[in-house]
């Protein structure tokens, strides 16, 4: 940068820079900035980050995957599993701006909970308002009342849970989008998260956060409604929920607890966490091995077909007694 | 009557209508029941309540729009359709009770205490539409107003501590029944 000071007449000093080269800092400043936050991702060493080339960057993001894989308490086989995964990403990286997607997972934790909270307040009183207003009496002995009516909220229940979490998304998404552009949606999931050793693109991954999202929508939907008739008070039912979201958001299992940390990991109000897109701890199922994406929303459903059956051996098997 | 409306399951001893168990879909659609206590939305309006009763009871829309229309105009509620049950006295939200018990036509009309909290000029109105569906049907009543059933009920049952004291119809030489009434509930 080239400065040009002159003495007026009156004493007055005047400065003129010359802001061609000025803007030529700033360009170098704003190209290099993403490529520094990237660096910055893998490593938080600043040296590393300004002297680094190329083979040193994939040589320390190599290092970091395995002090993090170590770190997890991986067996050898869930090595030699990402061992074959990492080998099958392209390399060298063809870097693309991925943070209008890349941010869906970043908030994708505060949606889940604004969904969850969404769902406790919205379907808490299904079931519940029914006792409370005394209008169970009419409907149980209605022809419909029983199992028609049982299933008929549950499924109301459900759409409006999978569209409420498709709605918070999409909004976010919406503003993401406009925000920072929609590029990046075909690049290689490392450009986002570099430590993650799946080898899927950012779009595929935020389809994968969509659907996964969509699924903790139809357990907490289910949930939260079974919890309405078993309960059968709208406020204790909101107390749930939110008690197990906050315990979720203060507590947190060292991964030296491998089995009781991994099943942790796996609770819904968790999963979304961007650090799971690193977390190499995997499932055996029948000698197959599945990473977390794969085994919750399975399990998930599960769960969500056990508890409608549960609510409806509840409501079926309710009596009204003397009022 | 919790019993026979199949949502209190009785100690011991079973209920059957014309062969069907009170648990089965078919008997609840042959039943219309008043609650002593009974329950409705408060932001719904009188109609929406109709409408959404009959949905549960198997009518279609159209059934349901026709009934609902006939039976808020029986129980003297045409010009509450659609006013809010909220809004409602406690008069009209017996009226609206009795409506949607008739709402699938049943053939087992249990009917708890559905005189309770309205005028005498009403009460009169109800015993008369009583009587008249108690010619083909079957209707099950229970009221502490004696005066009602005297002149309605074929057969008598009463009760003291869950036991009955007196079954059949009401004999003449019996004397009046309210005053027999009184005098089994004096003795206490």
């Amino acid at each position: 940068m080239q400065n040009n000071n002159s003495i007026l007449s009156d004493g007055d000093v005047s400065i003129s820079i010359d802001m061609s080269q000025e803007d030529e800092a700033d360009k170098g400043i704003t190209e290099y900035a993403p490529i520094y936050s990237y660096v910055q991702e893998i490593t938080s060493n600043y040296d590393l980050t300004l002297e680094t080339d190329s083979n040193g960057l994939y040589n320390e993001r190599e290092k970091v995957i395995l002090q993090n894989r170590a770190d997890q308490m991986l067996t050898e086989k869930e090595m030699d599993y990402w061992k074959e995964k990492g080998s099958q990403i392209e390399t060298p990286f063809t870097y693309e701006i991925t943070e209008g997607w890349k941010n869906l997972w970043i908030y994708a934790c505060t949606v889940n909970d604004m969904v969850l909270l969404m769902l406790a307040i919205c379907l808490s009183s299904v079931f519940s308002t029914e006792h409370l207003r005394k209008t169970d009496a009419i409907i149980l002995c209605s022809q419909y009342g029983k199992k028609h009516l049982y299933l008929a909220k549950i499924l109301a229940g459900v759409t409006f849970g999978t569209v409420v979490s498709l709605l918070f998304l999409g909004i976010t998404a919406i503003f993401s989008v406009l925000a920072y552009g929609a590029d990046g949606f075909g690049a290689a999931l490392q450009l986002a998260f570099p430590l993650s050793t799946w080898n899927i693109t950012v779009g595929e991954s935020v389809l994968v956060l969509l659907l996964v999202l969509l699924i903790i929508s139809v357990l907490y939907s289910v949930a939260i409604m079974v919890l309405s008739e078993i309960l059968k008070n709208s406020v204790a039912v909101m107390a749930v929920p939110v008690g197990i979201m906050v315990l979720t958001m203060m507590i947190d299992i060292p991964y030296q607890f491998r089995t009781a940390s991994q099943i942790y990991d796996l609770l819904p109000t968790n999963l979304l966490f961007t650090s799971e897109l690193w977390d190499d701890r995997l499932f055996s199922f029948f000698g197959k091995y599945l990473i977390n994406y794969q085994i919750a929303p399975a399990i998930y459903l599960l769960v969500s077909v056990a508890l409608f059956f549960i609510g409806k051996k509840a409501y079926l098997k309710y009596q009204i007694g003397a009022r | 009557m919790r019993i026979i409306c199949g949502v209190l399951k009785p100690d011991s001893g079973t209920v059957t209508f014309d062969g069907l168990g009170i648990s089965s879909a078919d008997y609840r659609a042959k039943l219309g029941y008043l609650p002593q206590d009974f329950g409705y939305y408060p932001d719904f309006t009188g109609m929406d309540f109709l409408l959404y009763m009959a949905v549960l009871k198997g009518l279609t829309k159209t059934q349901a729009k026709n009934k609902a229309i006939e039976l808020l105009e029986l129980v003297s509620l045409k010009e509450e359709t659609n006013k809010k049950i909220k809004t409602y006295s406690g008069g009209m939200k017996q009226r609206l009770g009795i409506a949607q018990a008739l709402l699938n036509d049943p053939q087992v009309l249990i009917l708890d205490e559905p005189t309770a909290g309205l005028d005498p000029k009403e009460r009169v109105r109800f015993r008369n539409i009583i009587a008249e569906i108690g010619k083909e049907n079957i209707v099950v009543l229970s009221t502490h107003i004696v005066s009602d059933i005297e002149h309605i009920a074929d057969n008598i049952l009463m009760m003291k501590d869950g036991r009955l004291i007196y079954q059949g119809k009401w004999q003449e030489h019996l004397g009046n029944l309210e005053d027999f009434y009184i005098k089994q509930f004096e003795e206490d």
